[in-house]
């Protein structure tokens, strides 16, 4: 008893001593003659992707362009959103942070990230060298508070085993809804085990897919700035009844669960599915798990309203607090590198993301690979792709429609003015 | 007070007297003393913060992006206002409704099987305590690790549906379908509570008077009747503690929510603390949320009274 | 109160063997219940990252591979601290359980051996506290960490220690264990002039050791699988503890099953470990509180 006593203090003790490993990491460099130096503490989200390595690694890039800035990195796994708010809270926030366009509704607007404009101005960075619908994602009032990293938009990731094997031609990056209905049908391949049915395309319960379509049939979905819904109108339903046809007409079309998997890239990496409406992050996801399939990426079919590429992006951006420390400057020069030409290069030549600067069209990597090409062509046909600090809401507002839908509780005619209706009482009514 | 008019009328046992006042103050203090660490942790973060919640539920908070702003009891109108106008879309409003059936058929299930394992494992059988250690399993694992399992078991094309199959039913898309996915979970704290309750039902049995039993089969009783007419009424205050530690168990579901469903599909998986969770940390109505967790602790505590008075009374010896 | 109850049960045996069969294929069906999920996850965890989501799925892989169990180590990037994580994870179990050992003990010594004003309340307050639910008390706990005294917590081990290192739980168990013992011990400790805390600590501390072991067991599951605190209130990778770190495989557009079940099993053995070496005290704690709470 005594003995166990004894050494449970002990190991409470190294355990209390013990966490006193530094909360940002810093490379070790060799010293060089500075004026003066600055320190920069940086942080974005990162898993088990590789992301926090490739930081890093564009972070030396700057290091040794700027001797006289240190940055040191820190991770920061999953809701990273609401680590950052907290962290502004008590006054630890990094000084450059990875930046959601929720952020720039929430900390932005509260006057907490630092307005780059003037850095940009001062610097030389023209904001017309980035994609015109990034940037806006990060502008409030005139305000730039954040430089876009990167993105992503969908394209039509098809299996060519599976064309192949049915003498279909793969799709062509003009495909009209009705040819892109057509062709999940002819791909459709029904069997009595439910194992080897090869659905044409999957069409999930969420919005990140669907909202495509709405902008494609001519609705809006939701502005941030004002909060007004957007989608409460025919256009709308006429792009629901569309999404719900494959599965409730045609049958070509399923949910990742059915087939059992988590999201549609694991039921495309099988072979369970012969299309799917996916972003570039799916390449690298089937190089890794699904090392045999064969496929190819086009562009996103076209819509009676013309073309319709929602964008999913990020953006480097600083707190304002860097201004009081003095080190407003060098976290501006961070973000221009973060997001200028060179890393935007490296990052697209190792297959990371695509390049937020137009200029990188001519890029080898781009030349080489259709499959990121493709994506990377339509930012000029690029659409909101999220809500500011309604993003969650109005996700989840239309998800629900497409699953009420689907499951035969309501009409595409009686969802989306239901989807608005509950969205306007949480825009609205919440104190 | 007391003291002095004593000091003037007898003078001998004013000694003894002050003497255990001093004893008294110092009984006291080491009392005290050895409450100290405890409450002072406790008045800090639970009581503490309770309080410091409940304030917090009259203010609009956005922590870390605005300075609050007293707003009075808006919050909760904001919720009897929801919760009268918009029920079907009511996030929380829908969590308490969901967490109703979800204790109540949870707390039947895990009362059923924690008195079977019990009642089984109490025969006296060779391997008893092994097959005891092995069924209590379920209970010692993490309710992330439990969860992030049966998220792989329960999905359409895996084992539970396979197993299902070998019986040649048809097993539903649980976590997908609305009207599964509630149910799954249940089967699923059902299984993870079911063998920390049979301890206790374990332990009232052992300690049941085995001359009761004795006379009673004397008397010519079947098992049956034992169980009827002996095991049961006996086991009635031990039923009526797990019935209230497994209300506010159920009441306080989240992590198995937060990892499985978040709350999907079409909120049928809601509950009051994720909702809570949601309103506060994703949507950041830090207040909002505060109040939510209010109106929760009330619901608890009304429950948890209702239930103690049930138990008082019918507690039998 | 329990040694006085023996374990045994000294009914007769089942008089049939019919009855017995019957008994023992109920066990078997339970066991299978209790076990099956586990060795189907344990299994899984061997299968290589394709073979882990086949349909229909096998129960025993081929090919069977450790690869999940050494990529938890060595793959996933500079943020994946796999090794520390599960150095966190015990300690901050070690650390909770002894800190709130040491705090509910003392409480329960004052709330069932000492006399003093306001006994009663407090151990009204200490039922009452056991009522309000961690979950309310997020958002408040960590603006009390925030803002703690001069110190800011956020963020360090103590974030996820001291807020739970008080259990009301505890105290009520360890209290009414402590009821039970006989007055005898401590006034005979007491008329050789011990002082109060050495009654408490060489008397009633030595006499309480199951309930003692069975607390602190309580404790350390407790924070061994706590998920949302750390999340909340730690910021770096390498204070994580386990359940936070396996996060990290399961991204929204990239999910490790294979390592998932892999990193749950590490969540998983070690609590199974300590139930079969404190099997006696699991139960015996768990029995006093229900024979507490008649």
């Amino acid at each position: 008893m005594r003995l166990t006593k004894r050494s449970l203090s002990v190991v409470v003790l190294a355990g209390l001593v013990l966490p006193l490993g530094a909360q940002y990491s810093s490379p070790t460099r060799a010293a060089s003659t500075c004026a003066s130096r600055i320190g920069l503490n940086v942080s974005g989200s990162s898993g088990a992707n590789q992301e926090g390595d490739i930081v890093r690694h564009e972070l030396d890039m700057f290091m040794k362009a700027n001797p006289c800035i240190t940055t040191f990195f820190r991770p920061i796994p999953t809701t990273y959103e609401q680590k950052i708010q907290t962290e502004f809270a008590s006054g630890d926030e990094p000084d450059v942070m990875y930046v959601s366009p929720p952020m720039i509704y929430n900390e932005g607007k509260a006057g907490k990230l630092l307005d780059l404009n003037k850095y940009l101005a001062k610097d030389g960075v023209k904001t017309s060298a980035y994609i015109p619908a990034l940037l806006k994602v990060f502008q409030l009032n005139g305000h730039t508070y954040g430089l876009p990293k990167d993105w992503g938009t969908l394209g039509v990731f098809y299996n060519k085993a599976i064309f192949d094997a049915k003498h279909i031609a793969y799709p062509s990056n003009n495909l009209t809804y009705d040819q892109y209905r057509t062709l999940a049908m002819q791909l459709y391949t029904p069997s009595s085990n439910p194992s080897k049915v090869v659905y044409g395309t999957m069409m999930p319960e969420d919005n990140g897919r669907f909202m495509t379509f709405l902008y494609g049939f001519g609705s809006t979905i939701m502005d941030p700035v004002t909060g007004k819904i957007g989608f409460n109108n025919a256009n709308a339903i006429k792009a629901l009844d569309y999404y719900t046809s494959f599965q409730l007409t045609d049958h070509s079309s399923t949910i990742p669960a059915t087939v059992g998997d988590g999201w549609q890239g694991d039921s495309f990496g099988k072979g369970k599915v012969a299309m799917v409406l996916e972003g570039g992050w799916l390449t690298p996801y089937l190089h890794n798990t699904y090392p045999k399939i064969r496929f190819g990426v086009a562009q996103i079919p076209v819509g009676p309203a013309g073309r319709a590429d929602p964008v999913f992006t990020n953006a480097w951006g600083a707190s304002v607090n860097t201004v009081k420390a003095g080190t407003a400057a060098a976290a501006a020069k961070l973000i221009e590198f973060l997001t200028g030409p060179v890393v935007q290069k490296y990052q697209t030549d190792i297959g990371f993301a695509l390049p937020t600067l137009p200029a990188l069209q001519s890029d080898p990597y781009l030349k080489t690979h259709p499959e990121a090409s493709n994506l990377f062509n339509s930012y000029t046909s690029g659409k909101l792709g999220s809500f500011g600090a309604y993003d969650s809401i109005t996700n989840k507002a239309l998800g629900d429609a497409i699953t009420k839908v689907i499951l035969g509780k309501q009409t595409a005619a009686q969802a989306i003015p239901a989807a608005a209706k509950t969205l306007q009482s949480q825009i609205t009514a919440v104190p | 007070m007391d003291a002095t008019m004593q000091t003037k009328q007898a003078p001998v046992p004013t000694f003894t007297h002050r003497r255990s006042l001093k004893r008294a103050l110092r009984r006291n203090i080491t009392a005290y003393l050895f409450l100290l660490p405890f409450l002072f942790l406790m008045c800090t973060f639970i009581l503490g913060a309770a309080v410091f919640g409940l304030a917090l539920s009259l203010y609009h908070v956005n922590y870390g992006i605005d300075t609050p702003r007293f707003i009075g009891l808006d919050n909760f109108r904001y919720l009897w206002d929801q919760f009268q106008n918009n029920r079907d879309n009511f996030e929380f409003g829908i969590g308490l409704k969901n967490i109703v059936v979800y204790a109540f058929f949870v707390i039947i299930g895990q009362t059923v099987l924690a008195l079977s394992y019990a009642l089984l494992l109490n025969q006296p059988l060779k391997g008893r305590s092994l097959l005891r250690t092995a069924i209590y399993l379920p209970s010692v694992t993490s309710s992330v690790a439990i969860s992030l399992i049966f998220v792989y078991l329960y999905n359409n094309g895996g084992a539970i549906n396979a197993f299902l199959s070998i019986f040649h039913i048809h097993g539903p898309d649980w976590l997908n379908n609305p009207n599964t996915a509630l149910p799954a979970i249940m089967i699923m704290n059902v299984y993870t509570t079911a063998p920390t309750f049979m301890i206790l039902f374990l332990a009232a049995l052992q300690g049941l008077p085995v001359s009761l039993y004795e006379a009673a089969k004397v008397d010519g009783a079947s098992g049956f009747d034992l169980f009827r007419y002996i095991t049961l009424p006996l086991l009635r205050p031990t039923m009526f503690l797990i019935v209230a530690v497994g209300t506010i168990g159920a009441f306080q579901t989240f992590d198995q929510i937060a990892v499985m469903t978040q709350g999907g599909p079409l909120n049928a998986t809601v509950t009051p603390v994720y909702s809570i969770y949601d309103t506060a940390f994703k949507q950041y109505h830090y207040g909002l949320g505060a109040s939510m967790a209010a109106v929760l602790f009330a619901i608890i505590l009304v429950v948890t009274l209702i239930q103690r008075r049930f138990i008082d009374t019918n507690i039998q010896y | 109160m329990l040694g006085s109850r023996t374990v045994v049960d000294r009914r007769p045996a089942p008089r049939w063997l019919g009855k017995a069969v019957i008994i023992y294929a109920l066990l078997l069906v339970f066991t299978f219940i209790a076990l099956a999920p586990f060795v189907y996850a344990v299994l899984s965890s061997f299968k290589t990252p394709d073979k882990v989501l086949e349909y229909p799925p096998n129960l025993i892989p081929n090919p069977w591979t450790l690869s999940n169990f050494t990529d938890l180590f060595n793959k996933g990037g500079s943020d994946v601290h796999f090794a520390r994580w599960l150095l966190n994870s015990f300690l901050f179990g070690v650390s909770v359980a002894a800190l709130n050992l040491f705090c509910s003990s003392m409480a329960a010594f004052a709330l069932a051996r000492l006399d003093f004003r306001g006994k009663n309340f407090w151990f009204w307050v200490v039922l009452a506290v056991m009522m309000i639910p961690g979950e309310i008390n997020w958002i408040s706990v960590y603006i009390i960490l925030n803002h703690f005294g001069p110190f800011n917590l956020i963020d360090t081990y103590w974030a996820v220690i001291l807020p739970v290192a008080a259990q009301p739980f505890s105290v009520f168990l360890l209290t009414q264990f402590l009821k039970g013992l006989p007055v005898e011990i401590e006034e005979a400790a007491t008329i050789d002039g011990a002082s109060a805390f050495r009654t408490y600590w060489q008397v009633i501390l030595p006499m309480a050791r199951p309930a003692l072991v069975a607390a602190g067991i309580l404790g350390f599951q407790g924070a061994w699988n706590s998920f949302v605190q750390p999340l909340l209130y730690l910021n770096s990778p390498t204070k994580f503890p386990l359940t936070v770190g396996l996060n990290f495989f399961n991204g929204q557009y990239s999910s490790h099953t294979n390592l998932i079940l892999a990193g749950a099993m590490f969540n998983t053995v070690p609590m199974v470990i300590i139930f079969f070496i404190f099997q006696r005290y699991f139960i015996q704690g768990a029995a006093t509180s229900g024979l507490a709470g008649r």
